[in-house]
């Protein structure tokens, strides 16, 4: 509750916050708003393609925001591509959390050897370039987006079990622990009820950041045509798209999805940015 | 520091090379020649690959010589015919010199057939073309070549083969690389070659054919297209291959370039699996649950090819460079049937002829492609979907890196079978050969006899496979023609394959120079001329 009336004084944090509220609603009710269905090949047509923002499609309907190669009009193409990006990043994001969790508590609960090795896993994972790992494991797996979000997945478990892990050092040492084991509660009692609630705020944050960061990924692997199949394009997917048709002056199938995917990562990281101040006041100058 | 044009004397010399320039541009006789790749190796019987080749053509003849549409011409052979049904008799071309002053003779020819079936290390070996084939020299002038069995295509491999001087029958690869053994017979000598940065190419004095206007020609590979046009623009370079689509607006416009664009023999193609057996994933009803292919049935194939709107590709995703196909050969190149037009786009008929073969709802299906092997390759896949979808065909694309792709299509099924239903690929006739595309693709698979190795979609008619093989075995050039139109007419109409485009080859030169070109893609700089 601190946290809530925190956001309501920071008017950064609520401008970031809003935006991504409008952003999440574009696309939860993309299939309502989007004035046509950019993924119903029976009804896209390439002799729509290319149309310059305003053109006028042949079944009537207005591309305010023009139309892509394929013909698909691209103000509806973000909204769904919209959909696509954010499942991704927050399943992706959701799954990694998960198994950080796990990973990072049971290495700092139990320490030892157990610890020593989990967290030489880690090293090793956090040592490979993401986009590199990614890339590899989607080559293994093919196409889709299950397999997207696996590989991302798979990118990103080893920050939050990294994470994790410190925050549960600290806590640890602290006394409230001692007297927790003192009593002798069950090791899962001990790590759920205890452990967990204590360490998990600067995860939140991370996960802020991360989901941003898992968005620009998808997009990045999809521009490299290795992400989700070609005729449900992410919003990465659509700026390839238009990557090709940039210097012959069709420049609004990379420009609209490439300025909704920078609003999109820069409003989360903002708000991901505030929520640290917020939930750590002495970051805040 | 360049002369100031006050300068009296620079202002002489300045007005003295613009009144050059206007009367004849072509006063400095050296053309640069800008292409999109560049040999693996200069020795013309490394590596049988298209740029390869074409470089060889350069500074070697070959008996038998292809024009722009691999129609076959006379080379270092004067003339060619079949003394009994095996054996063809070459009258060979007096007074020809090697570039090292050798005299040629027949004993050369032996000498390199010996040498191109056994070069080591060979990614891609010329001995396809040799194996199998006596040489006998009869005189200095006259060479019999025999095969086992009649064989009417000995003359379209003899024009795969550079001839090279006997001398260096032994030379290494390396000795044609560095120019210690690059003599041949062609219309220029090797100068040097710097692999990734230029080849230098000087005018043969000697030559038998048609002398060259160039004295020198300096060869550049630039692999980015926007770099090649920029590079023309800027004067940097004369002529280039490939203009990229984005620039074709952009150089049409500006004055002093001009633009060579000609149908090439590359088709693409799509392949629809026709037999019972396997029942693959890729088709499957409304339910997800996989169904017997309905391609088996002619109706539906052919509602696929009425479904497909070649033009709107050709506009909107190829921009102009593409032509409609309805056959392997465009226009103009060997094998091409008259009788064959490209389908129209009837997207109401295609759907009435689904529902005559019992499809009147439709089906699922994934379409498989390479991604970035053919000039918008992902963007037709794309189109394509469309356009089935649009028929009731509920279309999904899948495409993967073209190593991939063909690894899948030719035997990522079980018992390595191909893998795909419904694939789209290319196909050029790089060996000159009318009967070619017929035997690898339609004829019935029988992989002991060399029959069929591309047929992926099982496609089977006896009376094409005989009219394939009666062709195949007549030394009567004209007899074999006349068989493969009519296999390729008979197997078009069943829809053996569905052709889509053929693409369409562009170049681009500054004013002065024109280029003699057909169905090849690939770039001869000996049809690079000036300009009368």
């Amino acid at each position: 509750m601190i946290a809530l009336s925190a956001i309501r004084t920071r008017p950064t944090s609520y401008v970031s916050g809003l935006l991504i509220a409008i952003i999440a609603i574009a696309a939860v009710f993309a299939p309502l708003i989007a004035p046509t269905d950019p993924y119903a090949l029976a009804t896209v047509s390439i002799l729509d393609g290319r149309l310059a923002p305003g053109g006028e499609m042949l079944d009537g309907t207005i591309a305010w925001l023009g139309t892509d190669g394929a013909g698909r009009d691209v103000l509806s193409a973000i909204l769904y591509g919209l959909r696509t990006s954010l499942t991704v990043a927050i399943s992706s994001a959701a799954i990694a959390l998960t198994i950080g969790l796990i990973v990072g508590l049971t290495a700092a609960f139990y320490g030892g050897r157990l610890d020593t090795i989990l967290m030489r896993v880690v090293d090793i994972q956090l040592s490979f370039p993401a986009i590199l790992v990614a890339l590899v494991l989607l080559a293994l797996l093919g196409k889709g987006i299950d397999k997207v979000i696996i590989a991302l997945a798979i990118v990103q478990w080893a920050l939050y079990a990294r994470t994790v892990r410190a925050a549960a050092m600290v806590e640890r040492r602290k006394e409230y622990f001692e007297a927790v084991t003192c009593l002798e509660l069950s090791n899962t009692r001990i790590i759920w009820r205890h452990l967990l609630p204590n360490s998990v705020s600067s995860l939140i944050v991370l996960a802020t950041l991360q989901t941003a960061h898992s968005i620009s990924i998808e997009a990045t692997l999809s521009f490299l045509g290795v992400g989700v199949p070609i005729t449900e394009p992410s919003l990465g997917s659509l700026i390839a798209n238009g990557f090709d048709y940039i210097l012959s002056g069709a420049y609004w199938i990379t420009f609209f999805p490439g300025a909704m995917l920078l609003a999109t990562v820069a409003a989360i990281n903002i708000f991901g940015d505030q929520l640290r101040e917020i939930i750590n006041p002495r970051l805040a100058k | 520091m360049t002369k100031s044009i006050l300068n009296p004397r620079g202002f002489l010399s300045a007005l003295a090379v613009g009144f050059a320039f206007s009367t004849s541009p072509l006063m400095a006789a050296d053309l640069t020649v800008a292409l999109a790749a560049e040999p693996t190796s200069m020795d013309p019987h490394y590596q049988n690959l298209t740029i390869n080749n074409s470089m060889a053509t350069q500074v070697y003849d070959a008996l038998v010589l292809q024009d722009v549409n691999q129609k076959l011409i006379p080379g270092l052979a004067v003339s060619w015919t079949p003394v009994d049904d095996r054996t063809w008799e070459f009258k060979l071309r007096p007074g020809v010199k090697f570039h090292n002053g050798a005299a040629f003779a027949a004993e050369d020819v032996v000498a390199t057939m010996k040498r191109a079936a056994n070069v080591p290390n060979s990614p891609s070996s010329f001995g396809t073309f040799i194996k199998g084939k006596t040489f006998e020299v009869v005189d200095d002038l006259t060479l019999r070549v025999s095969t086992k069995k009649p064989y009417p295509f000995t003359p379209n491999d003899m024009s795969r083969i550079a001839i090279i001087d006997s001398a260096f029958v032994d030379a290494t690869t390396e000795d044609f690389n560095t120019g210690k053994a690059s003599f041949g017979t062609g219309p220029f000598t090797f100068s040097k070659w710097l692999p990734g940065d230029v080849l230098k190419l000087t005018r043969n004095e000697a030559y038998w054919g048609k002398a060259m206007e160039w004295d020198s020609v300096t060869v550049r590979p630039i692999g980015d297209g926007t770099t090649r046009s920029a590079a023309l623009i800027a004067g940097d370079v004369d002529f280039i291959e490939r203009v990229a689509p984005s620039d074709l607006p952009n150089l049409e416009k500006r004055s002093g370039v001009t633009i060579f664009k000609s149908v090439s023999n590359r088709l693409l193609y799509l392949t629809l699996h026709m037999t019972d057996e396997p029942i693959k994933p890729y088709v499957t009803g409304h339910d997800g649950k996989p169904i017997v292919s309905p391609f088996r049935d002619i109706r539906v194939r052919q509602a696929v090819s009425l479904a497909i709107h070649r033009q709107a590709i050709a506009d909107r995703v190829m921009d102009g460079l593409s032509a409609p196909a309805g056959q392997f050969s465009p226009k103009g190149y060997i094998g091409y049937s008259a009788n064959l037009t490209p389908d129209g786009y009837d997207p109401k008929r295609a759907k009435e002829l689904l529902a005559e073969a019992g499809y009147k709802d439709g089906f699922k299906l994934t379409i498989h492609g390479p991604a970035g092997r053919y000039s918008n390759d992902t963007r037709i896949l794309e189109a394509i979907a469309q356009m089935l979808s649009r028929i009731g065909i509920e279309t999904s694309v899948e495409t993967m890196p073209a190593s991939v792709f063909f690894k899948r299509f030719s035997r990522g099924g079980p018992n390595k079978t191909p893998e795909f239903t419904v694939a789209m690929s290319g196909y050029a006739n790089g060996s000159g050969e009318p009967s070619h595309p017929l035997r690898i693709f339609i004829h019935t698979k029988q992989k002991a006899r060399g029959y069929g190795p591309g047929n992926r979609n099982g496609y089977s008619n006896a009376k094409v496979d005989k009219l394939i093989e009666d062709g195949r075995a007549s030394m009567d050039i004209a007899v074999g023609e006349k068989a493969f139109i009519q296999a390729t007419d008979i197997a078009m109409r069943e829809y053996a394959l569905v052709p889509i485009h053929h693409e369409i080859a562009t170049w681009a030169a500054r004013d002065g120079i024109t280029y003699e070109h057909g169905a090849l893609d690939s770039t001869f700089i000996h049809n690079v001329r000036a300009k009368k």
